[in-house]
Formats: C-alpha cells, structure tokens, sequence
C-alpha cells in the first residue's frame, strides 16, 4: 500500500515537472524575409485581379495586395476603412464604397469619417455625435445613434456593436438597433470608458474604464444578460484610448500597462505581466501556431516580439520608426509602415 | 472655539472651492465667434461655439483636469478624433477642445488661461457638457459676457402656410388657418451679439419660444432642451431657417411680434399689424 502511494506520488511529480519543463522538440522557427513593397502607386497597381486580396492600411493610404503581396489597388485620403473585401473612402460630396478591384459597391450622401472593425463598416461624425452602422454589401444604413458624448470605444463582432463614450457608459447594439446592453461601470473618480473589445462570439466584452483608479472589467453574458464577472485596478492613469484586445481562441485579454502588457487568463482570471517596450500598437495571433506577435512603439523605437505558448520570448526586434501595425497572411506577418510593407515568412523546421 | 475661528472655518471652504473652480475665460483670445451653440450646421445642432482657425493658442476655460485626448492622427483602433483634449472641471462640467492640435507637454492638471495647443487646419470647436444633467449646455452662458457686442438684429420674417409662402409685412393681410413662422439670418452675423431665445407673441400671448441653452441625448436622438425636448427637423427646415410652426391664427386683427433675446441679456422686438380674414 506504500508502495502504491509513493508510486502515485512519483507519478504525479514526474508529471508535473514535464508539464513545467517542456522537453525541446528539436524544430526551430526560421524566419525569412519575403518581400518588402513600397506603399506608393505604381502602373501595375490597379486594375482587375482575380482571386483573394488582403487589405492593407497606413496612414493616409490604403490598398489591397494579391496573394504576392503585390498592390493591385492603392487610394490615398484622410478618411478611408478598409476591409478584405471593400474599401470605403469620403470626400466632400459623400462616400464611395468600392470593391477591391475599384468596382462602385454604392454611394453613401454622408462625409463622416469611415471606421472598419471585423468586417463592419461604421461611420461616425464626432462633431454631431452620429454613429452610423453601414451594410457593406449594399451600403444600405442598418442603423444610426446619436450620443452627446464622444466616442471612445468601437468595437464590432457577431453582428454585435460595442460602443463606448466618454462619459462613462458602454453600449451594445445589435443589428436590429436593439440596445442589448447599457451599461455604466462607475467605481473611479471620473468615469469614462478609455478601452474596450469585444471576444470573437460577442459575448464578452472586455473594458478599461476610469481614471482615480483606472479599471479592468470583463463582462460575460449569462442567461439573463451580461453580467460582470472580473475586475481590478490597471494601475494605470491613460487619458487616452487603450489598447485592449482578446487573443488566443478568446482565452486570453491583453491590455496595455505602463512599459507592459497586461495578460488576463479568462480561465482562472489569473493576471500576468508580458515585457513589451512601450505602447501596445499592434498584435497577431498564430502566425505559427500558438504564438503571439506584440508591437510596441517607445519614443523613437519600435519592437516587435513574439511568444510561445508559455509566453516565452522567440524572438525580439526593433523595427522601423515609421511601423504602423503588421497583419497575418497565411504563415506570413506583414510588417507596415508609412512607406513600405514589409513581409516576412515563418516556417517550422 | 471662538466666532473668529468658526467663520473662517466656514470661509475657507468656500474661498478654496471658488480658488479651485478658477475664473472662467474665453478659450480663444478673438472671442469672434464663427458659429454659436445650436445653429443648423448641416443637418444637426452645432454643440458649442465654433472659431476660426488660425494656428492661435487655445487656452483652458476653468482650472481642470484632462481626461481625453485624441490625436490628430488616430492611431490604428481607434475611434477618429479631429483633435480633442477634454477637461473636467470641479463644479461638474466639462469642457472640450475639438480641432485642436495639443501641446506636447500638456499636463495633467491645467489652470484657467493655460494653454492647450493651437487651433489646427480648420474651425476648431468648444463645448461644455454638464456631466451631472448630461447635457451639452450653451457655452456662450457659462463664459464672461462680451458686453462690446452690438445687439443682435432680426432677419427677414416669412409667414408660410402650404405652397403659400409671403415676406412678412406691416398691415398685411393673412387667411385664418394655421401658418409656418420661417425666421432667416437667425446666427449668421458673427459682429453682433449671440440669440439665445427667440420667442413669438399672438395678439399679446406667447405662442411659441425657442431657447437655445442646452442639448441632450434621448432614445429618439438629440433634441434641443426649449424647454420641451425638439429634434432638430422641428427647429430647421432644411435650409438652415428657424421655424415656428403650427401658429394659429384666427379671424381678427392683432400684432405678432417677435423678441430675441442676446447673450448680454438685451431684447430686440420685431412687431407687425396683421388682419387675418
């Protein structure tokens, strides 16, 4: 009978420790550059391509590439959304929503700025306060609000829109215009609402809310609505919008921190901090399976980072000063920046 | 303890709390005022007074704390801003910036007349919100009056009833019915003094009054507090022009006369002899 118990025991510790302490596989991540593009016009950026297109966004221009990650369509305007499958750009008599290959999906009478968010297509006016959500499909207007406050937050999953303002409520509408959550988190000195996701399904939405103290909230939906089901303070004091994102399959929220990011298991609700130079500006899930990209701007530098399953660091670089975001194509991250895309590929080896 | 000790216990309360409120000032040293609170900007109410831009500083209304700020350019996520620094202040307000470029070193904590940033490339916008009614409320109210200001003069009136539609005139005469009372030119010298209230009298009686003092949000969208909630269609038709509307007029003579009301507190009359038959 001791002999059992001692074995289970050694058991368990064996099982333990190799749990803890991987054993290396023997394969090692190889990356190759693969291509850099200058994001200028060319003549053989336009005209009709068949296939897939891969929307790419910098700045004041934006554009959709082939599979070669070569442009076949470049726009240049201070008011664009982008999308794998439209482009919508405003000017001064309203707003053109285009297919990638040019093609006029509709014309929109309204010069608000154009916002893309998961396929969604919004349109918002700050100096009117007037959200607008678009069919990108037909450019009809599925619905239109009116807030008194700016908006802080804008987020849209599942035919599901998450809004936030800045006076402190948070608002989910679906399609149908039906406010399915109206929501003020309250709990700091000045209530605002400076961060905010929604997960893949649309039923979580994850927020920074607040200054004196600034606040990390996780509200889930349940049978009767959404309820909140974690939260702590930040530690922070951001008077400006927060980065805030779920990743990996929605089992985990990252948030920036002061000089880090934040990293809440949604098992366990269990907080750790992930090193990363400066402001949270971008992030990619699965380049290579399990991984994790994070961009970080700081001053005059930006990094990019990638981590294993366990959140081990692959690898660590500084990239150009002009970095904007990066993408994921396939097994490829898409470096972007004000001139140039950047394509880099993964392999496993 | 002695009666000196406890009125300056009760006075330095007060005096701190005046200190922190800081005295209120225009945030932008013209004071010329392109567009004033609630006009027709578009197709909806203009939310707060609307300057020029001309690469001017902007400066802090009140003593404040900010709690916003959106860039010019918006990084990628986020919501487009135009330039926005918001502050919020003691006494329940906010103020906003929009269009602004802010000055790099901007603090947490400014005071009244502190300088934010410069106005950027186009009319850069101020509001107020009053956190507590969740309104946004006329600036003009809340900053020190522009007593140098002429008064405010009344545009071309027009009675319109159907297809029928007649300049205004004294000894006119008008069919009885229910008529359309179009006032042009309401906001759109920007040398005179600001119209706050715009009000209708009928044979002496008060039959319709307009006050532009304050925006809030309802289900049905945004509405202009007169102090009966009014969408913006109520108030404009779409050229921009105040309306009265369903202002009956019965069979007699009498006096319709019109009263605005300015920012320093001035009224202006318009008044007409009608015979309505």
């Amino acid at each position: 009978m001791k002999q059992r118990g001692v074995f289970i025991i050694g058991l368990i510790l064996i099982s333990v420790y190799y749990f803890l302490f991987p054993r290396g596989s023997g394969k090692e991540l190889i990356l190759t550059p693969d291509s850099l593009t200058s994001l200028e016009p060319t003549e053989s950026a336009t005209g009709l391509s068949p296939g897939r297109t891969l929307a790419i966004s910098s700045g004041n221009r934006a554009g959709f590439v082939n599979d070669n990650h070569e442009f076949i369509n470049l726009y240049t305007s201070d008011r664009m959304a982008i999308d794998d499958l439209w482009i919508a750009v405003s000017g001064d008599d309203g707003l053109d929503l285009l297919e990638p290959d040019g093609r006029l999906i509709a014309r929109i009478p309204d010069s608000s700025f154009p916002v893309s968010r998961n396929g969604n297509l919004y349109l918002y006016r700050n100096d009117a306060g007037v959200l607008s959500k678009i069919d990108p499909v037909s450019g009809r207007i599925m619905w239109r609000m009116e807030y008194i406050s700016p908006v802080t937050v804008l987020d849209g999953r599942q035919g599901r829109t998450l809004i936030g303002l800045l006076d402190g409520r948070v608002q989910l509408i679906d399609d149908s215009r039906e406010v399915l959550l109206d929501y003020r988190p309250g709990g700091s000195r000045v209530e605002a609402i400076y961060g905010g996701a929604l997960s893949s399904d649309g039923s979580k939405i994850a927020l920074i809310t607040g200054l004196d103290p600034q606040r990390f909230i996780l509200l889930e939906e349940r049978k009767n609505g959404f309820r909140p089901v974690a939260h702590h303070n930040t530690s922070t004091d951001f008077r400006r919008s927060v980065s805030i994102c779920f990743v990996r399959d929605d089992s985990q929220i990252l948030y920036e921190s002061d000089g880090y990011v934040t990293a809440v298991n949604l098992n366990g609700y269990e907080i750790q901090p992930m090193e990363l130079s400066g402001r949270l500006i971008g992030w990619l899930d699965n380049v290579i399976t399990e991984t994790l990209m994070l961009l970080g701007r700081k001053d005059g530098e930006v990094m990019v980072k990638m981590l294993s399953r366990h959140d081990l660091t692959l690898f660590e670089h500084s990239l150009p000063i002009d970095t904007t975001g990066m993408l994921r194509d396939r097994n490829y991250a898409i470096i972007i920046s004000n001139d140039n895309l950047g394509v880099l590929e993964f392999t496993v080896q | 303890m002695t009666v000196s000790r406890r009125i300056s216990f009760m006075i330095i309360p007060l005096i701190l709390f005046s200190t922190d409120a800081g005295a209120r000032e225009w945030p932008d040293e013209s004071s010329i005022v392109q567009e004033p609170f609630g006009a027709a900007q578009g197709d909806h109410f203009s939310r707060g007074l609307s300057f020029r831009s001309e690469g001017q500083r902007i400066s802090a209304w009140s003593n404040g704390e900010v709690i916003w700020i959106a860039e010019t350019e918006n990084p990628p996520g986020t919501v487009p801003g135009e330039g926005l620094v918001v502050l919020e202040h003691s006494d329940g307000f906010r103020s906003s910036y929009r269009g602004i470029e802010r000055r790099p070193d901007l603090k947490d904590r400014v005071s009244g007349g502190e300088w934010l940033g410069y106005a950027g490339n186009n009319a850069w916008v101020f509001e107020i919100t009053d956190v507590e009614r969740s309104r946004i409320v006329d600036p003009i109210s809340l900053l020190p009056t522009r007593k140098d200001m002429s008064s405010v003069s009344i545009g071309q009136v027009e009675m319109m009833r159907g297809s029928n539609r007649l300049n205004i005139s004294d000894g006119m005469e008008l069919k009885p019915g229910r008529w359309i009372v179009i006032i042009n030119d309401v906001f759109s010298d920007n040398s005179r003094a600001i119209p706050v209230e715009i009000s209708l009298f009928w044979v002496g009686e008060r039959i319709g009054s307009l006050r532009f003092d304050a925006i809030a949000e309802t289900d049905e969208g945004i509405v202009m507090e007169i102090p009966d909630p009014r969408s913006y269609e109520f108030i404009y038709n779409s050229n921009g022009q105040v309306l009265f509307r369903d202002v009956l007029l019965n069979t007699g003579k009498g006096t319709l006369e019109l009263r605005m009301r300015d920012e320093t507190g001035r009224v202006i009359t318009s008044s007409w002899s009608l015979s309505v038959r």
